[in-house]
């Protein structure tokens, strides 16, 4: 029901590292912001702020502490070298900043944070400012904590930090953001509201007619506006290819594309056909009804009339690769990777307009 | 009734009646008799569901003529005079309907497959139907109606919500049942004549619109709203989080400007662990599944995530 817990053990006082910049680990300013990654037993500077917001339940074993410009320049490297000093410290859990406001340093707790969720399978959190370059760059996959643009108040943000770090250690059950203070991670997970859905929809119909404020439960979209291109040619000298998201394959679906959820797509040869044969073709689309395209495939690959037009001349010339796949609960993010790699290959191939066929 | 023959035994497979999943759906508060019949050699698909289907109706009203004479526990009046007759005295009130689509039509519906009244609305337009008719049963669960159960709809959350608001906080002005249609005309004509119904002939002020099925249904759904909007009918939309990655981003399939007002009753696709049962009791395939710790969805579990907004589960954006 909740996230998983990364790794739940017994633990009497949890081992926890902290990670600072120069400046927090009072090495220096700008001056020394090329040094490089260095650990200092115990807590230092905000570090000792999370040893007292721990209390009895860990101990700052190490603070690790690293120049803001060693980490820009080679992040990579200086994630690696980080990574391997902590590691050293045998932590449960990472407690990286606060960053407040400041952008490199906030990029280098976000990064650290996610490699050593990612590598060492401990969870880390870390606390910014929401103009903070890192918390885009990293919420999704750490939870970052709102803090102030300046370190005015440092104990009580850095309680919020360590609270949320406690309970991922403990593998509790994360609030809402809203409620415990970190930046939305754009992750969803079922819960139990107070009310049902019903009495939710009805109350909230109440409040917009009304004209008071309500909440919506679902974040709406912010897809970016694509604009059409302009066709630089005419049609009757464009090439122009057939693409489609319905479910469209060769008999026997050679490349196992996905009935839904798919993350594959095909590039099926119509070289030297003037149509298509159906007993030759399937369909493997589980999100509309099928049975017409099965029937007659031109219904959603229009080959026999884009033929016609291109014996005609009304268009240039018809590709002679045609690109399927499968648009059903397809994640946004196969959605777009499979959009850019077929816009490659067809721009590549020389293609000028495509009719993108959906369903 | 159990489908015997069900290609993905996962869907509203489990009632949890003892369990941590037993406080998520109603069904873990109710007495449940459950019907496992087998198909004979020879028999359709479409024939086989709908004889199981017309098997639990039939069990239903036997069932329910054992408790006929038994004085009632507990009587709500549901009454809702014609819409034209609105006293003057709460002629003030928000008039609010309720757009409810009862089926889609993105797989190919059986013949036998009755929705309203026993027919399988295969050509239905939008229509005005009293919401008593509803909670008397004229609305079945289609074949494959995902996460959403008959039970609902006799006992539609919505429309008991209303009822309660009703000569109070607004004026209920009825109900416009529809079908998610298969093409692209038929989807904005049905959106059409369903905004029309809403504004002109029930003079609605707000509606609240519900879906069946998947991703085109809510599409569907959208349109008509658009189109109720577009009428100056504000909207209120109850949608399953549709994201199959668990991504926010991933939610909604729709984007249309002014539909901000969403209620989500959760994702079904949300993995969910049963713990280990002592006791299952029908489907004895499954038993032996059951018995040890079995991973499956929220979609799963009968009842939990239910489209007419029945329950408590929602997903929250973390």
């Amino acid at each position: 029901m909740t996230s998983e817990p990364m790794r739940t053990q017994a633990m009497d006082t949890l081992r926890v590292v902290c990670y600072l910049n120069q400046f927090f680990g009072q090495l220096g300013g700008e001056d020394k912001a090329g040094v490089g990654p260095q650990v200092v037993t115990g807590a230092v500077g905000p570090a000792r702020a999370v040893e007292q917001a721990l209390g009895a339940a860990g101990t700052v074993v190490a603070t690790v502490i690293c120049g803001d410009n060693y980490v820009a320049e080679h992040v990579e490297r200086a994630v690696g070298e980080l990574l391997a000093l902590v590691a050293a410290q045998r932590p449960n859990l990472v407690v990286a900043g606060p960053a407040f406001l400041a952008g490199r340093y906030g990029v280098a707790c976000g990064a650290l944070c996610a490699a050593v969720q990612a590598e060492l399978k401990i969870p880390a959190v870390t606390g910014m400012h929401a103009e903070n370059p890192g918390v885009d760059l990293y919420r999704r996959h750490v939870y970052i904590a709102q803090t102030g643009a300046e370190a005015a108040r440092m104990l009580e943000e850095v309680r919020r930090l360590v609270a949320l770090g406690l309970k991922l250690v403990r593998g509790e059950s994360i609030g809402a953001p809203a409620q415990e203070g970190y930046f939305a991670r754009g992750v969803t997970h079922n819960t139990v509201a107070s009310e049902t859905g019903a009495e939710r929809a009805v109350a909230m119909l109440l409040d917009k007619l009304a004209g008071r404020a309500f909440a919506s439960e679902v974040p709406l979209p912010k897809f970016p506006n694509v604009p059409a291109p302009r066709l630089i040619k005419t049609l009757e000298g464009a090439t122009i290819a057939l693409v489609t998201d319905g479910g469209w394959v060769p008999r026997g679906n050679p490349d196992g594309i996905e009935a839904l959820n798919a993350t594959r797509y095909g590039a099926y040869s119509i070289e030297g056909k003037a149509d298509l044969d159906a007993a030759q073709y399937d369909n493997v689309h589980r999100g509309y009804d099928t049975t017409y395209v099965k029937q007659d495939p031109h219904r959603l690959v229009p080959v026999d009339v884009a033929r016609e037009l291109e014996q005609q001349g009304a268009i240039g010339k018809l590709h002679e690769t045609v690109y399927s796949t499968v648009g059903v609960a397809t994640t946004l993010a196969h959605s777009a990777r499979m959009g850019r790699e077929i816009a490659e290959k067809l721009r590549a191939a020389g293609v000028d307009a495509v009719i993108l066929t959906s369903t | 009734v159990t489908d015997q023959q069900a290609e993905n035994t996962g869907a509203l497979a489990v009632i949890d009646m003892s369990g941590p999943a037993a406080a998520l759906s109603e069904f873990g508060r109710t007495h449940n008799l459950v019907i496992s019949a087998w198909p004979a050699p020879g028999v359709g698909r479409s024939e086989y569901l709908a004889a199981v289907r017309l098997a639990g109706l039939k069990a239903a009203v036997h069932l329910a003529q054992a408790a006929r004479g038994a004085e009632a526990e507990r009587v709500e009046v549901f009454e809702l005079p014609s819409h034209a007759r609105v006293p003057a005295a709460l002629a003030h009130l928000p008039r609010v309907a309720y757009v409810f689509q009862i089926h889609s039509h993105q797989r190919p519906t059986g013949v036998d497959e009755g929705i309203l009244y026993g027919d399988p609305i295969r050509r239905m337009l939008p229509t005005v139907i009293h919401p008593n008719e509803i909670l008397d049963g004229a609305v079945v669960r289609g074949f494959m109606g995902r996460n959403a159960t008959t039970w609902a709809f006799q006992n539609h959350p919505l429309i008991r919500a209303l009822y309660t608001r009703h000569g109070r906080a607004l004026w209920f002005a009825g109900v416009v049942v529809t079908v998610a249609q298969a093409t692209e005309p038929e989807r904005v004509r049905s959106a059409f004549v369903a905004a029309g119904l809403v504004a002109h002939v029930l003079g609605a002020d707000g509606a609240v619109l519900t879906k069946i099925g998947g991703g085109a249904p809510h599409v569907d759904m959208a349109q008509a709203a658009a189109q109720c909007e577009a009428l100056g009918v504000k909207t209120t939309l109850i949608v399953e989080d549709m994201s199959t990655d668990g991504s926010a981003d991933g939610m909604l399939l729709f984007n249309f400007p002014g539909m901000d007002a969403l209620v989500n009753v959760g994702s079904g696709q949300e993995p969910f662990v049963f713990p280990p049962m002592e006791r299952v009791v029908g489907a004895d395939d499954q038993a032996a599944r059951l018995r040890g710790e079995m991973r499956a969805t929220y979609g799963t579990l009968c009842g939990a995530i239910e489209q007419v907004g029945a329950t408590k589960v929602m997903a929250q954006v973390q």
